[in-house]
C-alpha cells in the first residue's frame, strides 16, 4: 500500500502543476499520465546519483512577489504557486528540480529543469511534448544551451538561446519558461528549502 | 469546491500498476465506494485569498527515492494545502481529519488533481496567419496589390493524446459564383493526432507530404522574401496537402521522423513550367488509385543546426492505364542554421516521372523525364549592431535559386527558358516574432534569354502574420 501511495503522491506533486493534458488523461484512466511523475523522478535519479530523499513542495507566489516576476521575468506564471521537488542527501539539498508547462501552438509542454542549489542549470528534460509539430524542442542538442545558464543570464529567444526554425514558438515558449523560472527561483531564494 | 467530482477523478486515478510487482491494484473501482471521500474534513472552501504579500504555505510531501524505488516515509496525520485555482480566484485549504496514512495524503491531493481538472474547461485553439503582397515587375506587365492568403487554424485536444489540427485557407480574398478569376478556399490541413507516446503517434487526415522546408512550415514571418522561394513552387508544388495516414515521433534525443501513405499526383496536370504543381489532388475527392509514400527524417547534431532528407514516391496514373504507372519520385535534403546574428538555409530537391512520353502524347503537354531546384539563403540581423538590446529583427537576406523544370526530356530536346534562376535581395523586419514587413528585388532569369522569355526582375512588397 505504501507503494501504491507514494506514487500517488507523486504523480499528483507533479500534476499539480501540470497540464490539463495529463490530469484530463488521468482522470480518464489513460495510461500515459502516470509516466509524467516516474519521469520526473527518473531525471532526478539521474541528475542526482544515490539521492536519499525528495521532498515536494508547493511555493506559493505572493502579490508583490508576483509582481516583481511580471516586472523582470519576461513571462509569468499561470497561477501563483511552484511546484519544486528538492532531493536531498546525508540532510544536504542537492537542487532543485522544477516542474512547469508552457503553451505550444496549442497544447501544453511540460518539462523540467534541474539547477544546483546556487540556481545554475544542471539539466533539462521535455516530460510531455503533444503538438504535432515542433517537436525539435525535444532534442538534447537544443536543449544543452541552457546547462549553466544562470538567473543573470536573462535568456531571449533567437538571442541567449538560438532559435528553432520550424519550431520558433515551442522553442521560445520553453526558453521564456526557462527563463522565469530562473528568474523566479532567484526572487524566491531566501524562502528557498535549504 | 466539487467534491464529487474531484472524487471521481480520484477514484478513477487510483488504479496503479505496480512496477516492481507487476500487478495492477486498485484503490477504488469507481466514487461510490469512496467512503474515504468523506472521510476528510474539507473546510474552508471558499475562504478569501490571503492578505497581500502574506507568508507563503509551503506543503511538505516527503518521500524516498533508493535507486528508482521509492517508498514513503512520512508519517504525518495531518497535511494542509492550499492552492489558489484559476478559475475561482479563491484560496481552497484542505485540513485532513484523522483517517489512515493513504486516505490522509492521497485523498487532498486528488481534490487538488480534481481542480486541476476542473479548471480546464476549453482546449480548443483559434490561429491565423496570412500575408499582403505587392508585386511590381519590370518593363511592361502591371505590378498589382494582392492580399494572398488568409488562413484560419482551429485545433483542438480531446485527451491527453488524442488532438486534431486544420487549416482553411482563403487565397486571394474573393470567391465569387460564376466568376472564372477568383480566389480559393480550400481546407489546407485536418488531422487526427493519437500519440503513443513521444516515439510513435498516428496522424490521418488531410496532411502535408512533409518534403522540403515551406511545405511544412509557412507562416510568412518565419521565411525570407515575400514570395516563397520558386523551387517551393515548381519543384516541391507547395502547398502541398494530400489525405492519408501514417506514423511520425521522435527517437534518440535528437531525430525525427514522418513516414505517411497518401493519395497520389495525377499526372494530367503536370506542366514544363510548373512540374508537379497542376497534379496535386488536393484531397478533393482523390484517386486513390496510386498510394504514395512519403516521408521525413529530421536530424540535429548540435544546436541551431537542422538536417533533414524527405521524399514522395508514387505512381500518377490516376487510374488511366494508357500512361503506365506515371511513377513520380522526389527527394530532397535541407539544411538550416540559426545562430544569432546568422540565418542560413538550404534545399535541394531532384525528381524523376516515368512514362513521360505516354503522358505528353496523352495530355499534350512537354513534361520532362527529370527536374530539379535548389536554393540557399543567408541572413544577418541587422539590428544585432545597430541596436544590441533591441528585441525586433532586422534581417538582410540573399537567396539563389537554381531551378529546372525540364532537366532531361524522352523524344524531344529540352527548352533552356525552363533552365531558370533567381537572385533575391531583401529585407524582412519583424516588430516581434510573429509579424514581419518584407521588401525584396528579385531578378529573375532563365538560360535562353529570348525576346519571348526575357530576364526580368520583380519589385515585391508585403506583410505577414500568424498567431495561435
Amino acid at each position: 500500500m505504501d507503494m501504491l501511495l507514494t506514487a500517488t503522491v507523486w504523480y499528483l506533486v507533479v500534476s499539480l502543476f501540470s497540464a490539463p493534458g495529463p490530469a484530463r488523461g488521468a482522470a480518464e484512466g489513460k495510461p500515459s499520465g502516470h509516466k509524467l511523475p516516474e519521469k520526473a523522478l527518473e531525471l532526478v535519479d539521474r541528475v542526482f546519483h544515490s539521492v536519499e530523499e525528495v521532498s515536494g513542495h508547493a511555493l506559493q507566489l505572493s502579490a508583490v512577489e508576483s509582481a516583481e516576476v511580471r516586472a523582470k521575468c519576461m513571462d509569468q506564471w499561470r497561477g501563483d504557486s511552484i511546484i519544486i521537488l528538492v532531493p536531498e542527501r546525508n540532510d544536504t539539498i542537492l537542487g532543485y528540480v522544477v516542474v512547469d508547462n508552457v503553451k505550444g501552438k496549442d497544447q501544453f509542454i511540460t518539462y523540467a529543469l534541474v539547477v544546483t542549489p546556487d540556481l545554475v542549470v544542471r539539466d533539462f528534460e521535455i516530460l510531455a511534448y503533444r503538438e504535432p509539430y515542433g517537436y525539435e524542442v525535444t532534442y538534447k542538442s537544443w536543449q544543452e544551451q541552457f546547462f549553466g545558464k544562470r538567473p543573470e543570464d536573462r535568456l531571449r529567444p533567437g538571442r541567449e538561446i538560438r532559435n528553432i526554425s520550424g519550431a520558433t514558438i515551442s522553442a521560445r515558449a520553453v526558453t521564456l519558461g526557462v527563463n522565469r523560472i530562473l528568474c523566479t527561483l532567484r526572487i524566491l531564494q531566501g524562502r528557498l528549502p535549504r | 469546491m466539487h467534491l464529487p467530482s474531484a472524487c471521481t477523478a480520484s477514484a478513477l486515478f487510483l488504479a496503479w500498476e505496480d512496477k516492481w510487482t507487476g500487478s495492477k491494484q486498485y484503490l477504488f473501482s469507481s466514487w461510490p465506494l469512496l467512503p474515504a471521500c468523506c472521510c476528510g474534513n474539507v473546510s474552508g472552501a471558499d475562504n478569501p485569498l490571503p492578505p497581500e504579500d502574506a507568508p507563503a504555505r509551503a506543503v511538505v510531501l516527503p518521500g524516498r527515492v533508493h535507486k528508482n524505488n521509492f517508498t514513503l516515509e512520512s508519517q504525518s496525520e495531518k497535511v494542509q494545502l492550499s492552492l489558489q485555482t484559476k478559475r475561482s480566484r479563491q484560496a481552497q485549504r484542505f485540513v485532513l481529519g484523522s483517517c489512515s496514512l493513504w486516505s490522509t495524503l492521497a485523498i487532498p491531493l486528488s481534490l487538488l488533481a480534481g481542480t486541476v481538472v476542473a479548471q480546464v474547461e476549453s482546449t480548443t485553439t483559434v490561429g491565423s496567419y496570412g500575408e499582403l503582397h505587392y508585386n511590381e515587375p519590370d518593363g511592361t506587365r502591371k505590378g498589382q496589390i494582392d492580399f494572398h492568403r488568409f488562413v484560419i487554424y482551429l485545433g483542438h485536444t480531446f485527451s491527453e493524446q488524442l488532438s486534431f489540427g486544420s487549416e482553411i485557407e482563403l487565397e486571394h480574398t474573393i470567391i465569387e459564383a460564376g466568376e472564372s478569376e477568383g480566389g480559393e478556399l480550400s481546407i489546407e490541413q485536418a488531422f487526427l493526432d493519437y500519440r503513443f507516446a513521444n516515439s510513435i503517434g498516428l496522424r490521418v487526415g488531410i496532411l502535408l507530404p512533409p518534403v522540403g522546408l515551406i511545405n511544412l512550415h509557412h507562416e510568412p514571418p518565419t521565411f525570407h522574401g515575400v514570395e516563397r522561394p520558386s523551387v517551393d513552387r515548381v519543384i516541391i508544388p507547395t502547398t502541398w496537402r494530400e489525405s492519408g495516414a501514417g506514423i511520425y515521433g521522435n527517437f534518440r534525443n535528437d531525430f525525427a521522423y514522418q513516414l505517411y501513405v497518401v493519395a497520389g499526383l495525377d499526372a494530367s496536370g503536370f506542366t514544363v513550367g510548373n512540374g508537379l504543381r497542376g497534379g496535386r489532388q488536393k484531397a478533393f475527392q482523390s484517386n486513390s488509385t496510386n498510394p504514395s509514400v512519403t516521408g521525413r527524417l529530421d536530424y540535429s547534431p548540435v544546436a541551431g543546426l537542422q538536417l533533414g532528407g524527405s521524399f514522395f514516391l508514387g505512381g500518377s496514373s490516376a487510374g488511366n492505364d494508357s500512361i503506365g504507372t506515371a511513377f513520380v519520385t522526389l527527394w530532397s535534403g535541407d539544411v538550416r542554421f540559426n545562430a544569432d546574428p546568422f540565418t542560413f538555409r538550404a534545399v535541394g530537391a531532384s525528381g524523376t516521372i516515368d512514362d513521360a512520353e505516354s503522358i505528353n502524347a496523352q495530355f499534350g503537354q512537354t513534361v520532362a523525364s527529370s527536374f530539379f531546384g535548389y536554393y540557399v539563403e543567408g541572413a544577418y540581423n541587422l539590428l544585432h549592431w545597430m541596436a544590441p538590446e533591441s528585441e525586433h529583427v532586422l534581417d538582410l537576406f540573399v537567396r539563389f535559386e537554381k531551378y529546372n523544370t525540364q532537366a532531361s526530356t524522352t523524344g524531344f530536346d529540352p527548352l533552356n527558358q525552363y533552365n531558370r534562376h533567381d537572385v533575391v535581395l531583401g529585407l524582412t523586419y519583424k516588430p516581434t516574432y510573429n509579424t514581419a514587413f518584407k521588401f525584396d528585388y528579385t531578378f529573375l532569369n532563365n538560360a535562353l534569354d529570348s525576346a519571348a522569355s526575357p530576364n526580368t526582375g520583380q519589385l515585391n512588397l508585403g506583410m505577414g502574420f500568424y498567431f495561435f
